[in-house]
């Protein structure tokens, strides 16, 4: 009998171990799997800039693009995993009740020398959620660089593209995206799919780089009536966009935490980054709505296949920061509104004289914005965290968001912008601007046997 | 700039295992920093004389 005993615990004990194999190895090829979806997104970004761009700038906003990418990698090593850790509960480093942010556990989690930091037979989490991360940190850089298009200079904009990428977004996940986040904590701020984090602050962040930049030479007319500057590739771009879309998948399941691990929020269920229970499958009902919602919405305003596939993805954003929690008709009505209002959006923007190439700010500031508002006005009243009596997501919360993202978005790209602009670093000299940045300073041609370089009206 | 550990075996090794492990970061940390900040420089300055150029032509 108690050698039978012995026998079954062994057994169970075996299967215990191999059931943990399973399921870490599950979690680890889980985040992992994001990041070649999340890459989408940068191939999508990389054919929309390009096909956005005349063709005598289509390969320096290729250039750009990718650099940016390849730049944040590091300094988000360096810096930006330890931000988001250690800054949850604001400026003051202290630890918050969740017991997972401020200086000791970043200090242990995330200095670029922890033993975390690299390859450890104890840690299978530590990297994939880093590289998820990273691609997030890459989004926000890509949406800058879609609105500066044709007349940015390239070291400029890396340095806009770094702080934007892996200090300012990153700073704005630890208050609001972080279950010891102040803003979520304090107002019940709810932002599943980082509508305000990512979008919202990408956006705003380059409504002041945009500012300062100054439309293309073109643009505007001694009247101020606004040029329509069309790229020379809108097949490129519409592809660009629906890669941008197909790659929205892998962020979305980026903001999962799955199941049955030692950081997981439980053992039964999915969670979103706050501990309150979701599920992909509810997920993906309101992400499919909020696409159609957006393209529906576009067309009907627009009949321009370029604004119903920013439709698609404004449909999406609109949707982001309540994914987890709508009744899927509701997306694709937060969606519909969000699609029909972008394009009016843009073209305030434009008659203010601001030249945001790509309508950035529009799909991205705007509906990232709305988004939040839209949790605040039809999913009040939700538990905002994991645990008992905690605080509920709110109107007030969601406009407290608004007004903290907006803010750390547009400041510090106005600022920085404006530093780069006195100082010579951030426009390209005129001359350049009318060759074409091709031919100024990329030894390569787009297209070396077709397409004629288009010009715009006033040029 | 070796193993973290002294071992003929894989066996029992646990934590961290990448080479220089608790010795060599911060070189390596400089070393990285110190590629980028050249290769942004050498950027700002191939740049430059592009634009340079441009402008002498006209």
């Amino acid at each position: 009998m108690e050698q039978d005993l012995a026998s079954l615990a062994a057994a169970v004990a075996e299967l215990k171990g191999s059931v943990a194999a399973t399921n870490g190895t599950f979690s680890e090829t889980f985040y992992f799997l994001t990041i070649p979806l999340m890459v989408l997104i940068h191939a999508g970004f990389l054919a929309y800039e390009m096909g956005a761009s005349r063709s005598k700038n289509a390969l320096a906003s290729g250039i750009k693009n990718i650099l940016a990418f390849a730049l944040i990698v590091p300094f988000f090593y360096f810096i930006g995993w330890w931000i988001y850790w250690a800054f949850p509960t604001g400026l003051s480093l202290s630890e918050g009740a969740m017991g997972i942010s401020g200086l000791a556990y970043a200090n242990d989690v995330a200095l670029p020398w922890s033993q975390y930091m690299g390859p450890n037979l104890d840690d299978r989490s530590s990297g994939v959620f880093w590289g998820a991360f990273v691609l997030f940190a890459a989004t926000t850089a890509s949406i800058l660089s879609g609105g500066v298009i044709e007349r940015i200079k390239l070291t400029g904009f890396v340095v806009l593209a770094i702080v934007l990428g892996s200090f300012v977004w990153i700073l704005a996940a630890a208050w609001g995206w972080h279950a010891d986040g102040w803003l979520v904590t304090k107002f019940g701020y709810h932002d599943f799919g980082a509508a305000g984090v990512v979008h919202m602050i990408a956006g705003f962040f380059s409504l002041g780089v945009i500012i300062n930049l100054g439309p293309r030479i073109g643009k505007f007319n001694a009247d101020g009536s606004a040029n329509n500057i069309p790229g020379h590739s809108m097949p490129m771009t519409l592809i660009g966009l629906m890669l941008i879309i197909a790659g929205f998948w892998g962020f979305l399941m980026g903001c999962v935490i799955v199941p049955g691990e030692a950081w997981s929020w439980g053992t039964e269920i999915e969670a979103t980054i706050y501990g309150t229970p979701m599920t992909i499958s509810g997920m993906t009902f309101n992400t499919l709505m909020g696409f159609s919602g957006g393209i529906v919405g576009a067309w009907m305003i627009t009949r321009d296949p370029f604004w119903m596939m920013s439709g698609a993805l404004g449909g999406i954003i609109s949707c982001a920061a309540g994914l987890d929690l709508w009744y899927p008709p509701m997306a694709f009505a937060i969606g519909f509104i969000g699609a029909v209002a972008m394009p009016f959006v843009a073209s305030f923007i434009e008659k203010r004289g601001i030249d945001d190439a790509v309508g950035a700010f529009a799909v991205h500031g705007f509906l990232g914005m709305w988004g939040l508002l839209a949790v605040g006005i039809a999913a009040q009243g939700y538990p905002a965290l994991f645990g008992e009596d905690v605080i509920e997501t709110s109107f007030m919360g969601q406009l407290v968001g608004v007004v903290v993202m907006g803010a750390l978005g547009f400041v510090p790209g106005y600022v920085i912008s404006w530093l780069l602009k006195v100082t010579g670093q951030l426009r390209v000299p005129k001359e350049a601007e009318l060759l074409g940045l091709d031919a100024v300073k990329v030894p390569a041609s787009a297209y070396p046997e077709a397409i004629h370089p288009s010009v715009s009206p006033a040029e | 700039m070796e193993a973290p550990f002294e071992a003929t075996s894989w066996d029992g090794i646990t934590g961290a295992i990448y080479a220089g492990y608790g010795s060599v970061e911060g070189l390596w940390l400089a070393l990285v920093l110190a590629m980028v900040v050249v290769a942004v420089v050498l950027g700002w300055r191939h740049e430059k004389h592009a634009y340079n150029a441009v402008k002498s032509k006209d």
